[in-house]
């Protein structure tokens, strides 16, 4: 405002009107110019100033006129007033104080900074000719400023140490005649949060302390539960350790009891292969006994999928001593488990490879005398559960080899024994074969001997067929200390005829079998009836007169004896006795039957069977003595 | 009117044999002799016996290789020997006939009638002195060759190809590989005498098996034969079958 008197004041529909040395000055009073004082110039066509009077009147039409002393001016107050232009506003420059760089305002602008680019100074302007001087700047930054600020007539404004954020600069420019810039100009931008502050930092941290929390909780907890775990795995392994000790002992007893009830080599090692699939659950089990004189394993018994029904090894497996697994150990004395068969040279594949093995050695007074081994296709299959089982097994099966060896030499020894009388009894018995015939072939030819004599041509033929006929077979089955009955009774029956032409057909014979024998399937010592048969003839029958008869039967006693029943209607012992004491052949009468009683009593004793003769005389209701009754009661086998 | 020839190195035999022909066999009409194996051969041309008696056991030249001598054999031989138990089996094997000395009345008339019988029929009886040469040539027990009268005629059979034998009163079924059995006119135990020593083994009273033919034993007491056929053992005979079929007689 002029600093210069207002000489003259026209009120116009109350707005008032002042003049001045300077100009005219409009000062607003009614609704529409409110506050406003707008001042007029030579710029704005008015008479120069520098007058000191100016007089003010308005005319009808509103025309205000002003007379000064330079002259007389009139003006339209509405035309005057309005209209008149909006300034325009831009912002200029921005300059980030804390990088000291400006930036120009154009599309390339920056609109993001980081934290530390907190500082800025907004340079503004705006456009307004007619009078740029009298230009005021207003502006707001959206997210610090709640309403708008004014600069003056200053073009920049600072801003420092703005917090990160979303910001919009606005300024906007007022001029002198009260018009507004009709657009603010904008600059938005933001200050990103630093590190620290932005989301996903944070989050990242929240995450971080929440994991760490969490994970230091579950560690907690899991320590807590290991030791637990321990404390039950201890109780675990305790009440195992018992359970194991009880397992073992179980096992054990079963292979101790099932090894105590065999007494035979062969029988204990398959027992114990195949205890050892039943109870162990092994897959296979095999076992070797040393061969000492040839220095190799044999394989002695083996129980497995190989296995057929029977307890046969038809070619034993045999392994040299040191040879494969099994052979080390053996010769090392010392068991082994191999958890991977692969790995270890020694290994030889059998029917298909196998990756675990344990190998027990058979230890008896120091010395290896076999070998316990399983093989298992899994890898490590055997535990030391295993190991301490087998080698169990292995000292039970030493001792009781050890026991059966001992006893089996015993046997045998006592079997040796046997043998020797056996074989002893087998030549005493040939012996008395060979003194029995010459006895009989004698007695025939001197039956020859008298049709020869008597000139009977025909009867000495046929009786010396018949004789050569027996005796061929006698020497042909002689040599036998068994013969089968039928061949027993052709024998006798050709004796019989022999005898029969001897004495003229004066006695009679018959042989009875019992329908249930077999005479084709029973054997009987050979030749043992003849000389009861003889006996009966030559001093039963002969020596009496009138009917004379022989019969011989066949019974069985049982399944195992064979009774032989030779029975005459002879003179009997008695009669034959005073006979035979009158005679001098005493010695021809008892030499058969003496020889006989011999052969039963070795017989006897070689087979530990019933080889007996009995001898008895047949009476009649008078107690007389009717003939002999020969009783042999043999052995003829089941 | 029967011819026959007599070769014994025995005169004492031959004078026996003369006699028994002469007191029980007046069919043969003529008989002439030596005890010279050179001039039998020339008697076989020139006297052309229907039956020779023939000795084994000669200290020169043996039956069987007298035999050899004999370029054409179109008579009946009649063994006779003493005792020779492998030289009976090879006869009895060849199915032709023999007399054992002291001679036997009714076998040597038996004999004669069984000549008879096969002269009928020439081809046969050269058959069976061919196969008794081949019997005495090879050395290998399994080479000879079974001869097997039947009614229907006379079969020639390695051992090997009889897979069993089964009595049947006086006859007996013969069993063979791959071919109808056979009804020959001897009894299984006359069988079982010649085979005896040929691995066969007699298992029943019926029942005589070849040991190469068992292809297994059964716990009931059976034999399972290669052609499937069982036989039965007999009970008494069990441990003796199994022992002979376990370590073989030969």
């Amino acid at each position: 405002m002029n600093t210069l008197n207002y000489l003259t004041l026209l009120a116009d529909s109350n707005n008032i009107w002042a003049g001045s040395s300077k100009g005219l000055t409009f000062i607003g009073q009614d609704e529409k110019h409110k506050n406003r004082i707008l001042n007029f110039t030579e710029a704005d066509g008015f008479i120069k100033p520098g007058y000191s009077y100016v007089q003010l009147c308005q005319g009808k039409d509103g025309i205000i006129f002003a007379a000064t002393i330079n002259g007389l001016s009139s003006f339209n107050p509405h035309s005057l007033i309005v209209p008149y232009r909006a300034p325009l506003v831009y912002i200029t420059d921005i300059a980030q104080l804390n990088t000291n760089t400006t930036l120009i305002n154009d599309r390339s602008m920056r609109h993001s900074f980081l934290y530390k680019e907190n500082s800025f100074r907004f340079g503004f302007t705006a456009l307004d000719y007619s009078d740029p001087e009298g230009l005021h700047y207003y502006y707001q930054l959206e997210g610090v400023d709640t309403i708008w600020k004014e600069t003056g007539k200053h073009r920049f404004i600072n801003y420092e140490y703005l917090n990160p954020g979303n910001y919009v600069f606005k300024v906007k420019a007022l001029n002198s005649k009260g018009k507004w810039s009709e657009q603010e100009a904008r600059y938005s931008f933001s200050i990103s949060k630093p590190l620290w502050q932005r989301w996903w930092f944070v989050g990242l941290i929240f995450v971080l302390i929440v994991s760490g929390i969490y994970y230091y909780i579950k560690r907690r907890e899991e320590n807590i539960k290991h030791k637990e775990q321990q404390n039950t795995e201890l109780q675990t392994v305790k009440a195992q350790s018992y359970q194991y000790q009880l397992e073992m002992t179980q096992i054990i007893n079963y292979f101790s009891n099932s090894i105590h009830n065999q007494n035979n080599v062969d029988e204990l090692l398959w027992d114990i292969t195949k205890n050892c699939i039943a109870a162990l659950d092994f897959e296979d089990c095999v076992i070797y006994l040393k061969d000492e004189k040839r220095n190799v394993l044999v394989q002695k018994a083996a129980w497995g999928l190989k296995t057929t029904e029977e307890n046969k090894i038809l070619n034993p497996l045999e392994i040299k001593m040191g040879k494969g697994i099994v052979g080390n150990v053996a010769a090392t004395g010392n068991a082994e488990i191999i958890n991977d068969t692969s790995n270890d040279s020694r290994y030889i594949t059998d029917d298909a490879v196998r990756y675990s093995e344990i190998t027990v050695p058979i230890v008896s007074n120091g010395n290896v005398i076999g070998v316990i081994d399983s093989e298992h296709p899994e890898k490590n299959f055997y535990k030391e559960k295993h190991f301490q089982i087998l080698s169990t097994i292995a000292s039970l099966c030493a001792d009781k080899i050890e026991k059966i060896k001992t006893e089996q030499k015993a046997k045998e020894t006592e079997i040796e024994v046997l043998q020797l009388s056996k074989d002893l009894a087998t030549s005493q018995l040939t012996v008395l074969r060979a003194q029995m015939n010459p006895h009989f072939i004698f007695n025939c030819l001197n039956s020859i001997q008298q049709y020869i004599l008597k000139g009977n041509v025909d009867e000495a033929n046929r009786y010396l067929s018949r004789f050569s006929k027996l005796q061929r077979e006698i020497l042909m089955n002689g040599t036998q200390q068994f013969i089968f009955l039928e061949k027993e009774i052709e024998l006798l029956t050709l004796y019989l005829q022999l005898e029969q032409l001897r004495f003229e057909n004066t006695f009679t014979y018959t042989i009875h079998t019992a329908s249930n024998i077999d005479a084709s399937e029973i054997k009987i010592p050979t030749m043992i009836l003849q000389p009861y048969i003889e006996n009966a003839i030559w001093h039963g029958l002969i020596p009496k007169s009138g009917d004379k008869n022989i019969e011989i039967s066949f019974i069985l006693l049982g399944n195992e004896y064979l009774q032989c029943r030779i029975n005459d209607n002879g003179i009997g012992r008695k009669a034959s006795a005073l006979l035979k004491a009158n005679s001098t052949a005493k010695e021809h009468i008892s030499l058969g039957q003496s020889l006989v009683q011999d052969r039963l009593k070795i017989l006897e004793q070689q087979f530990q069977k019933k080889y007996e003769v009995s001898i008895l005389d047949n009476l009649d209701d008078n107690a007389e003595i009717t003939g002999t009754l020969v009783t042999l009661v043999l052995y003829i086998g089941d | 009117m029967i011819k026959a020839l007599i070769l014994d190195d025995e005169q004492s035999a031959i004078n026996t044999l003369q006699l028994m022909i002469e007191r029980y066999v007046p069919e043969i009409t003529k008989v002439k002799y030596s005890n010279e194996p050179l001039l039998a051969l020339e008697l076989i041309k020139t006297f052309e016996p229907d039956i020779l008696f023939l000795d084994i056991q000669m200290p020169k030249l043996d039956g069987f290789a007298f035999l050899k001598q004999v370029k054409t054999i179109n008579f009946t031989i009649i063994f006779t020997t003493a005792y020779d138990r492998y030289a009976i089996q090879a006869i009895r094997f060849s199915a032709l006939d023999y007399l054992l000395k002291p001679i036997d009345a009714s076998e040597l008339q038996n004999a004669v009638k069984r000549f008879r019988l096969i002269s009928e029929n020439e081809n046969n009886r050269k058959q069976l002195n061919a196969n008794l040469l081949h019997n005495i040539a090879t050395p290998d027990k399994k080479e000879f060759i079974l001869a097997i009268n039947t009614t229907q005629g006379t079969y020639f059979f390695k051992t090997e190809e009889i897979i069993r034998l089964e009595g049947m009163s006086n006859y007996t079924k013969i069993i063979l590989i791959n071919k109808a059995p056979l009804l020959a006119s001897k009894t299984l135990k006359e069988y079982d005498e010649i085979l005896a020593e040929h691995n066969f083994v007699r298992i029943h009273k019926s029942h005589l098996v070849n040991r190469k033919h068992v292809s297994s034993y059964n716990a009931d007491g059976n034999l399972t034969m290669t052609d499937g056929s069982k036989v039965e053992i007999s009970r008494r005979r069990q441990h003796e079958v199994i022992e002979k079929l376990k370590f073989g007689i030969n």
